[in-house]
């Protein structure tokens, strides 16, 4: 059965149907799911969530673009809903830094232990350097979706950067000091 | 040690393929979660059938109380109102059939004023100017046929310059050559039947249907003329019957007709439907050149699952409870009528705001919709004014009659709606607005004018439904339902001068009547879970009094106020 055909009983809240498409796509959002979220537990949370609204709106899909690309926005959007924090009580003056190029040695650090420390960023940071770093959204595209100003995601991003670096240089500072 | 590299571009290359599978717990909670919404929705509708056995009880309660009322009050209106039913029922054929009934009438006339000859030889000369006519038109219907399919090719090439699709044409034309095709083979099965008369006005109903729904608007003159050898050719018995077979035969034709021109629509419409798709995979291939778009719309996106939100939020406050309390106006519609008695009926009377007070629960069925119902206590009062009270001299002598008031029966029968108490049985009660007409009693008993307050207490049921048409901080609601009120008190009282007395209880009032109630909400949330509520409504009593006299159509208007508290 093609995808559209697929879509097309989804739309009609054809249960079979919805089974295939989650074992179609659920490892790649939950991917996604992972990436945005502060454990594993909140990831699948989310990929429950994003789900369960991709099929309540899957009659809005308009097959204008992908499918696939529709799904990771629905993702990405439930994840953000959970951990943007909330606009109007976001009064906290944060402290913006330039914007910083990171560069790191690139000798293979586990996959694993990447998706740990992203995780372990501060919400905010973790979202904005998922949507720049990972999936392309420009500062500004980000700055409306969180609700923050362009400095701030550029600030956020930096802090993201110099984050990770320090964690994955102490990584492998470990991992030496244990290997010598 | 490997080259420096920016962090950015590390986590992304690393990530590129990452896949995980999620457990398979997430799959049954998503399962459940989508299952229980269809649990949900299967709720609804057993709660919309309870709406709609409402609704119908009301419909027929109040239907049925105009029935009776215009039964009793006038009975001639009934036939006009059939003859009404009976005139629109068939469209199609209506206007032909009723011609020829006419006609026929006509005929009938005319036999009977002997003038049979006359209509022989205009039949006569109907069938030759038929003859030439249907000849006529059969040529006239060909050159139209052809120009209508044309028309009907503009038309689809109209479409096609819409969709952009050369390609579309030529298959559409092939359709419209179809669908002209079944036109024109009907046209061709018409010529042969010209032979007998009768046949002959079977091809030209049919033609002059043709031409009616060709959508060719110069088929008038041609209708025109069919109608004309209608008229003529009328005399003649048979052909009636056969021109009654031709209707039957045209609509058969234009469903053919119809059938044929939906065929190349669906036809017009798959051809889009394909492009469509195609130019949709066209898309798909450029989706980098939407992605502005698709951030819009995720965005869109986001503000529903917002929505979402808040919808379930408010889903879970379906059940609402509501004390309430209200002033409460009784009055009736007809100025002139009274529920005590036949003479009171042209005396002042006086509505009463009393209390009603009780309380209320509510079941939201949509976000728009909730269904509700309470148990009310209402009271009523209503006060009659100008009634002479005054002792008899002797009340046998009233009760006997041969007093000089004839009319003024003894106290206990004087009220046909009233058992009137011992106390006062020996007071003759009358309306002044009467008396004026009659020879002066005042002059030789002694007498008194005092009021009759009715008090009357129901304990109400109402099943309403409540339709928000505002829905924010302030609300706007519709409210319409019905109330089920039993009596629990009715008493009535003498009043003189702010003195009271009981004087007895009205015989006429059914322990159990309905009332049609009509109301607007306004509401104030105070809180997500209280909110002030301030409903005027208006109750029209149903079958409340089974006899009074004149006019007397009781109504409730009450404003209604109370919190509401939802969980």
């Amino acid at each position: 059965m093609s995808l559209n055909q697929l879509i097309e009983k989804c739309k009609k809240n054809d249960t079979q149907a919805q089974s295939q498409i989650y074992k179609l796509f659920a490892n790649k959002l939950y991917s996604v799911c992972l990436k945005y979220s502060r454990n594993y537990a909140e990831a699948e949370d989310n990929l429950q969530d994003a789900f369960i609204t991709i099929f309540k709106k899957i009659c809005q899909f308009k097959s204008k673009g992908s499918f696939e690309g529709w799904l990771r926005r629905v993702t990405v959007n439930t994840a953000l809903q959970r951990y943007r924090s909330p606009g109007v009580f976001d009064i906290v003056n944060e402290e913006q830094i330039e914007d910083v190029s990171v560069e790191i040695d690139d000798n293979a650090v586990s996959i694993d232990y990447l998706l740990q420390i992203i995780q372990e960023l501060p919400d905010r940071y973790r979202l904005v350097f998922n949507l720049y770093a990972m999936d392309d959204y420009p500062h500004k595209e980000i700055a409306r979706m969180l609700n923050i100003s362009i400095g701030t995601s550029k600030s956020n991003l930096a802090r993201a950067r110099l984050i990770l670096r320090e964690k994955i240089e102490t990584y492998k500072m470990n991992n030496n000091s244990q290997s010598l | 040690m490997s080259e420096k590299k920016n962090i950015d571009k590390l986590f992304k290359e690393q990530f590129k393929d990452f896949e995980v599978a999620p457990s398979d717990a997430v799959w049954k909670n998503i399962e459940r979660e989508l299952h229980k919404d269809k649990r949900k929705r299967r709720v609804i509708p057993i709660w919309w059938k309870m709406a709609g056995v409402a609704a119908a009880l009301i419909l027929m309660l109040t239907a049925g109380n105009f029935i009776l009322n215009t039964n009793s009050q006038s009975d001639s209106q009934n036939p006009a109102i059939v003859d009404v039913e009976k005139s629109p029922s068939t469209q199609n054929n209506s206007d032909d059939s009723s011609e020829i009934l006419s006609h026929e009438e006509i005929l009938r006339n005319n036999r009977n004023s002997n003038d049979v000859d006359d209509i022989q030889s205009v039949s006569a000369e109907g069938k030759k100017q038929d003859f030439v006519n249907s000849e006529e038109l059969a040529s006239e219907q060909k050159s139209k046929a052809k120009q209508s399919i044309k028309n009907q090719n503009n038309k689809f090439e109209a479409k096609d310059a819409i969709v952009n699709a050369n390609d579309v044409q030529e298959p559409l034309k092939k359709d419209a050559l179809k669908g002209s095709k079944q036109q024109s083979s009907q046209l061709n099965k018409n010529p042969p039947t010209n032979d007998t008369w009768g046949k002959t006005k079977n091809s030209l109903a049919k033609n002059s249907d043709f031409i009616g729904k060709g959508k060719s608007k110069k088929g008038n003159y041609a209708e025109g003329a069919v109608v004309g050898n209608d008229n003529l050719s009328k005399p003649n018995s048979k052909s009636n019957k056969n021109s009654e077979n031709a209707l039957i035969d045209s609509s058969k034709a234009d469903a053919l007709i119809s059938n044929s021109k939906s065929d190349s629509r669906s036809a017009v419409t798959d051809n889009s439907t394909a492009e469509k798709n195609e130019s949709i995979n066209e898309i798909e291939t450029a989706e980098a050149a939407y992605k502005a778009n698709d951030i819009e719309e995720a965005i869109a996106l986001n503000n529903d699952a917002k929505a979402i939100e808040k919808e379930e939020e408010e889903r879970l406050n379906r059940w609402s409870v509501s004390p309430n309390v209200a002033p409460v106006y009784f009055n009736s519609l007809g100025q002139e009528g009274s529920s005590l008695d036949n003479q009171f009926s042209e005396n002042a009377k006086q509505g009463q705001i009393n209390m009603s007070y009780g309380v209320g629960g509510s079941y939201a069925i949509s976000k728009k919709l909730k269904i509700r119902t309470g148990v009310n206590r209402v009271d009523l009062g209503y006060r009659t004014n100008d009634v002479l009270v005054f002792n008899s001299v002797s009340p046998a002598a009233a009760r006997s009659g041969s007093d000089a008031f004839v009319n003024a029966r003894s106290a206990p029968q004087q009220f046909s709606n009233v058992n009137v108490v011992q106390a006062h049985a020996n007071h003759n009660f009358m309306s002044s607005t009467n008396l004026s007409a009659r020879p002066g009693p005042n002059q030789l008993l002694t007498q008194e004018q005092i009021s009759l307050d009715q008090n009357l207490g129901f304990i109400e049921v109402p099943i309403e439904i409540a339709y928000s048409v505002v829905e924010s901080k302030f609300g706007l609601n519709v409210i319409g339902g019905f109330s089920t009120l039993f009596l629990n008190n009715n008493e009535i009282f003498a009043v003189q001068d702010g003195n009271s007395s009981y004087f007895g209880e009205a015989t006429n009032i059914n322990d159990m009547s309905y009332s049609a109630n009509f109301g607007i909400g306004l509401n104030y949330n105070i809180s997500k879970q209280f909110r002030f509520n301030l409903e005027p409504t208006f109750k029209y009593q149903i079958n409340t009094f089974n006899n009074t006299s004149g006019d007397f159509e009781p109504y409730i208007i009450g404003l209604y106020t109370g919190l509401s508290f939802k969980f």
